[in-house]
């Protein structure tokens, strides 16, 4: 790993006159990442243009364009870098004469107990080439005409066309080769097309009669995504000098080296919309909303739903009978809505059983796939209803929101898996219903504003409540076997997980709780001195999957953050600070230290292991399960991953951004002829405190690490 | 022109919601089933497909590995059976993680229930669907008929003789469709009407790794041996009909070396009658990866996976099944089937392997990685000097990917089987020239006096017929079959496996595996009430 640097670059020009308004930009970035051999170049150009092309007549676009190229290691670099043992030598990578050798390569997988032929050396690891590129082009265009005051008919239509190509090859000298492709070189084409275009066209009327203003609007909508996919692969390269770049160049031709496949799928999407504002007065505001959508993953007579919205605000403050207050009430505006959303965020195909070809010796054969298509599938809708008061006091130095939601998931989508009898595995259904209440308060305020000095504080802070409310067929739970996760239980929130408890440590002064306890239900052996033991839940004296776990939901009690910005005479300071209290986590990698009995990587908490020397200890007795006991038995452990012992509180409060700029006065900036001159720094990831175990409380295990970047800028305007 | 003109277009655009075909997408890479049950070739593509899926339960450790250890002739390697995961060991020796979790067993029910469901489809589709509609004779929709009833009939007997009391897929037999446990009549005669509907519907002849009349003969006879006789449905004298009819009028004979039997270079020979096919550039069965040594992987240099025996130890003959008869085990001098079988030399390209590789597996007095072991499943084409050894090199240079077929049935078993079928309706004249002329083959056709079986007990027989079973038989994933249908589950296991025998815990319950917890809990038509005794 090394230090990573990040450089970023934008020009832009503007103009607007006679009716037209230009602005065109240009943007460069560069990026090396932490992990050797991580490289990002990104270039980008942007045009905006808006034009009253007649008076009556008005044309519109934003497009824009941008390339990525990466060059990425393989994963196994980190991956296998975390899991290795740290007392390795690793001088034979750096002569080419020692780099290869059977010894060397295979040392990284011979000094693990279980060896493991597939942990590679995660030095040679780095010789895998790994490039994507990137070609993103967006374009939103409209015209709108507007034959009469008030009334606008407006066309839009918007393009995205994305095309990524990711390459690479493994050279033929590395373990990777080796052991999984017999020795031989491999190289790997794949591209990727997506398109998606969505075309709207609106008629809108805008007008205001007196204390009245209206505005309406009908509509449609209509989009699709387009995407296909290619590749190729070969191995048996005369050289690893040429990469990836000449795939007719491999010379093996059976069919696990030569390997081409492809895949096309569309999406579709129409919509009707409707929709009425109304205002009096400026004062009282009501809108209503009705859509129509329809979408290509339903299966027919399931494609379509209706979406309705009503929402109304009453500026308070603009009452008369309030006029006495308005030298301190700034704003004070209530709100309520209640709209349906629908989501239909799933697996294409969902309502269909597909067989799809399978090859198998020589032979492509029809089969499913083990997903059971539901016909029945249709749109997942939420309910909202909400509540919000906005307030200002004092000339709006002063800003408080306080909402309140009450969410109704109902016709949940969800993907779960059958028993195998039914001759599937896994399907998507709408099995019930979700509710989602919560509130949410952000204050901000501005203490001091004065010429020179400026002092701005902020915080907010939200909580919400997730149960499940009904599931299908009146169940009362969704089974996922002996996972620990993905089950769901009514009235229990959908986040969580289904375990046994952890009593503690097996000690003489808990006897009552562990003693007698019979544990062959889970296949381990019974709890001794030392060992973790589990809570039987319903005393019944042994433990079961069925009725000795509990679900355990992992949702946070309230979180959010707060803020403050300080500007003195150009100067000035911003910090950023997230927070969490009461979310639960497991974290995987944490667990795999914390289950080693020394014949693997293990956390230091286990020098704090019970002994009889130790037998306060936090942790517990560290046993192999090998061999056979003076009495014949064989010892099962309980892992402290068969519990919820490593189960931790994700409590966390994050300075996730502290940032210094500098603007430079008129006197400055009209010497050198510019008319905005700034530089600024800033720090991400400051600190984090937390009691969280695993890699990071906010963002889990096993992604790129937490980052801390350092950034220091210049920005420029002529 | 402007407000008119506007406004038709504008009607127009809006009117593009009349196209409803915008919202049809159809899988453009698979077929939706729809589509695929009108066609009778796409059916057999199908059909096709579940074959290679129902060869997936003789692959690696899913499949394979759980009904090939824990018998009195083969049983895991010591580092499987001492150090392995809980759930592993008690493969061989039950106890504790013998239990509704444990997920080599999930795998098992998995394998072959899925199958039996997909088969269901099918067979619904193809049996007369009215009164007027009749099954034309020699047609493909015959043939695909009685497959589908081969192999749904295999896979459902395994399940019953396995787990006991079963879902009942056949929708004639269970029009509700309600997937509890049936009562075990039913379920044998679901088995029944299957392989009997397989022996009347599939053809004499058929392609490789496709079922036959005679395939579905032996499997029928099978279950009239095997159904349980308590209640009285074994059937030694229909088990005799079918098998006379496979071994004196089937087209099958005995192959004159045993060896050829386990020979990449003669597949499909005169002997099979039914076989799957495997390849180690293709779909390959990674057994060896199985019945290798680790001592071989760690210690013959140049080679490491690379060698003809390397492997994992998982599935090792047991001490009877690997020894000679003068030192208390199973086999004759002169059987030539011991070396076909079982290796006991280690030496490669000049090397020997040795146990320098595997001191950190700490086994003491046990360890066995260089005891003899399995030989039936070693593919040369996947060693990494395949050419020198007169093999063509798959190219693969490692034994994980063994891909020898493996003939699941073949004329030598229908042969034993038959004897046995003969001796119990009390024609042991005719059994003893069935089951001496497979042991003459054994002996390479040199076939002394001394050796011959001669008029003996019933009883006698019998124990000596699974004995010979053994020999010609070993570590073909027959045993836990033959030891349940005889009712010698567990004690021989017990007997002679190492680990059953050092732990002493396999217990009568274990006759049966236990219902995966996963199909208890997600099954509506089950719950935790029907689960086996003891688990």
């Amino acid at each position: 790993m090394q230090n990573g640097l990040s450089e970023n670059y934008n020009v832009s020009f503007q103009k607007a006159a006679g009716g037209t308004n230009i602005f065109i930009s240009g943007d460069y970035s560069h990026v090396k990442g932490m992990i050797v051999g991580t490289k990002q170049n990104k270039y980008g150009g942007r045009v905006n243009i808006s034009s009253d092309i007649k008076p009556w007549l008005k044309v519109g676009t934003n497009t824009s364009y941008t390339r990525q190229i990466d060059n990425m290691p393989s994963d196994d670099v980190y991956n296998k870098a975390l899991q290795a043992n740290p007392l390795l030598d690793p001088t034979p990578y750096f002569t080419e004469e020692t780099r290869y050798t059977w010894d060397y390569m295979t040392t990284y997988w011979r000094n693990h107990s279980e060896e493991n032929n597939n942990d590679y050396n995660p030095f040679n690891s780095q010789q895998v080439i790994q490039d994507r590129t990137r070609s993103y082009l967006t374009s939103a265009n409209y015209i709108n005409i507007n034959p009469i005051k008030g009334l606008n008919i407006r066309s839009t239509f918007a393009y995205e066309f994305i095309a990524q190509a990711w390459y690479d090859y493994t050279p033929t000298q590395i373990q990777e080769a080796k052991r999984g492709n017999s020795g031989n070189n491999k190289a790997k084409n794949e591209r990727w097309e997506y398109q998606n275009w969505q075309w709207d066209n609106t008629i809108s009327y805008d007008n205001t009669f007196g204390v009245h203003r209206i505005n309406a609007l009908v509509g449609t909508s209509a989009s699709k995504n387009m995407s296909n996919y290619t590749m190729a692969q070969g191995s048996g390269f005369p050289s690893d000098d040429l990469t990836y770049h000449n795939l007719g160049a491999s010379a093996l031709n059976e069919t696990i080296h030569k390997y081409i496949g492809s895949s096309f799928a569309n999406n579709s999407l129409l919509s009707y919309v409707a929709r009425a504002n109304y205002t009096y007065d400026n004062r009282y505001h009501f809108t209503a909303t009705g859509r129509y959508d329809g979408s290509s993953k339903f299966g027919p007579g399931h494609k379509w739903g209706f979406f309705p919205s009503v929402a109304l605000g009453w500026d308070i403050a603009n009452e008369a009978f309030m006029e006495q207050y308005r030298t301190w009430l700034y704003k004070l505006k209530l709100r309520a809505g209640y709209g349906i959303v629908g989501n239909q965020d799933i697996r294409s195909y969902a309502y269909d059983t597909i067989y799809y070809p399978q090859v198998s010796n020589e032979e492509s054969n029809y089969a499913a796939d083990g997903y059971r298509g539901n016909p029945e599938v249709t749109w997942e809708k939420q309910k909202q209803t909400n509540i919000g008061l906005d307030l200002g006091f004092f000339n709006n130095r002063l800003r408080l929101s306080i909402d309140g939601f009450f969410i109704k998931n109902s016709d949940l989508l969800m993907q779960h898996s059958l028993a195998n009898s039914t001759g599937y595995t896994y399907t998507v259904e709408n099995i019930g219903d979700m509710s989602n209440n919560g509130f949410e308060v952000t204050i901000e305020a501005t203490p001091v504003a004065t010429k020179d000095f400026t002092w701005t504080i902020g915080a907010n802070i939200s909580h919400d409540h997730n149960k499940i409310t009904k599931l299908y067929s009146g169940k009362t739970e969704i089974s996922n076997g002996t996972s620990r996760d993905g089950w769901v239980f009514l009235n229990k929130s959908i986040h969580g997980y289904y375990v046994y408890r952890c009593g503690g440590i097996a000690n003489t002064w808990n006897e009552d709780q562990w003693s007698g306890v019979d544990y062959s239900g889970i296949g381990k052996s019974n709890p001794e001195y030392g060992d973790l033991f589990i809570k039987d839940l319903n005393g019944d004296g042994k433990i079961d999957p069925d009725n000795d776990r509990e679900f355990v939901s992992t949702d946070p009690f309230i979180y959010g953050g707060f803020n403050t910005y300080l500007n003195w005479k150009g100067l000035s300071l911003n910090a950023i600070f997230t927070y969490s209290l009461g979310g639960k986590s497991f974290s995987g990698y944490y667990e795999s230290l914390l289950n080693s009995v020394g014949l693997s990587h293990a956390s230091t908490d286990l020098l704090d292991r019970w002994t009889e020397d130790n037998v306060n200890a936090k942790y517990p007795r560290v046993i192999t399960n090998a061999g056979t006991r003076t009495d014949g038995t064989t010892y099962n452990r309980i892992y402290p991953s068969d519990t919820d012992f490593t189960l931790d509180k994700t409590d966390f409060l994050r300075l996730s951004t502290l940032s210094l700029s500098y603007q430079f006065g008129p006197k400055v900036t009209k010497a050198l002829g510019l008319s905005q001159l700034r530089v600024y720094t800033t720090m991400t990831n400051v600190f984090c405190l937390t009691n969280y175990r695993g890699v990071d409380p906010e963002y889990y295990d096993w992604n790129y690490p937490p980052t801390r970047q350092y950034t220091f800028g210049l920005s420029v305007s002529f | 022109m402007k407000l008119k003109n506007i406004l038709i277009l504008t009607g127009a655009a809006l009117t593009l919601g009349a196209c409803s075909d915008f919202l049809v997408e159809d899988c453009q890479t698979g077929l939706p089933e729809s589509a695929v049950f009108q066609d009778m070739d796409l059916i057999e593509q199908n059909l096709v497909t579940i074959y290679n899926n129902v060869r997936g339960n003789y692959v690696t450790q899913n499949g394979w590995l759980p009904l090939s250890v824990g018998t009195d002739e083969t049983q895991s390697g010591a580092y499987q059976a001492l150090k392995e995961g809980a759930e592993r060991r008690s493969l061989d020796y039950g106890g504790s993680s013998m239990n509704s979790t444990n997920t080599y067993i999930t795998q098992v029910w998995n394998g072959h229930i899925t199958q039996i469901a997909q088969l269901s489809k099918i067979i619904r589709y193809m049996l007369p669907q009215s009164e007027s509609d009749t099954i034309a004779k020699g047609s493909q929709r015959e043939q695909l008929l009685g497959e589908c009833c081969f192999l749904r009939g295999s896979l459902a007997m395994e399940l019953v003789m396995l787990y006991g009391r079963i879902p009942v897929h056949d929708y004639v037999l269970n029009p509700e469709q309600k997937m509890d446990r049936k009562d075990l009549d039913l379920c044998w005669e679901y088995v029944f009407t299957d392989l009997q509907n397989a022996a009347n519907y599939c053809p004499l002849k058929n392609d490789a790794q496709r079922a036959t009349r005679y395939a579905g003969l032996m499997m029928l006879a099978r279950a009239y041996m095997s159904a349980p006789e308590d209640l009285g449905l074994r059937d030694w004298e229909k088990a005799t009909e079918c098998l006379k009819e496979v071994c004196e009028y089937g087209p099958y004979d005995l192959v004159n070396d045993y060896a050829d039997l386990y020979d990449y270079t003669t597949p499909n020979t005169k002997e099979s009658i039914f076989e799957w096919q495997f390849s180690p550039t293709g779909s390959a069965n990674c057994l060896q990866w199985l019945t290798g040594s680790r001592a071989a992987q760690g210690t013959i240099p140049d080679e490491g996976e690379g060698c003809l025996f390397a492997g994992y130890d998982h599935c090792l003959p047991t001490e009877f099944a690997r020894t000679y008869e003068s030192e208390g085990g199973l086999w004759e001098e002169g059987d030539q089937r011991y070396d076909v079988a079982i290796r006991t030399d280690f030496t490669h390209n000049g090397y020997t392997a040795n146990y320098s590789s595997v001191q950190w597996e700490g086994l003491g007095d046990d360890y066995d990685e260089l005891e003899p072991h399995i030989k039936k499943y070693e593919d040369p084409r996947n060693d990494v000097h395949a050419e020198a050894m007169g093999a063509e090199s798959s190219g693969k240079n490692s034994m994980y990917f063994s891909g020898k077929n493996i003939c699941w049935l073949r004329f030598g078993d229908a042969c034993l089987l038959y004897a046995e079928c003969l001796n119990e309706i009390g024609d042991q004249e005719w059994a003893l020239e069935w089951v001496n002329f497979v042991r003459q083959r054994g002996f390479g056709w040199v076939y002394k006096k001394a050796q011959q079986w001669t008029s003996m007990s019933k009883d006698e027989f019998r124990s000596k017929i699974l004995d010979e079973r053994i020999r010609e038989l070993i570590c073909e994933r027959w045993r836990r079959f033959d030891l349940l249908r005889t009712g010698n589950y567990p004690a021989l296991v017990t007997e002679r496996n190492k680990w059953a025998n050092r732990f002493q815990s396999l217990q009568d319950y274990n006759k049966l595996f236990p219902i995966p917890y996963d199909e208890l809990s997600q099954n509506e038509d089950m719950d935790a009430s029907d689960q086996n005794p003891g688990y």
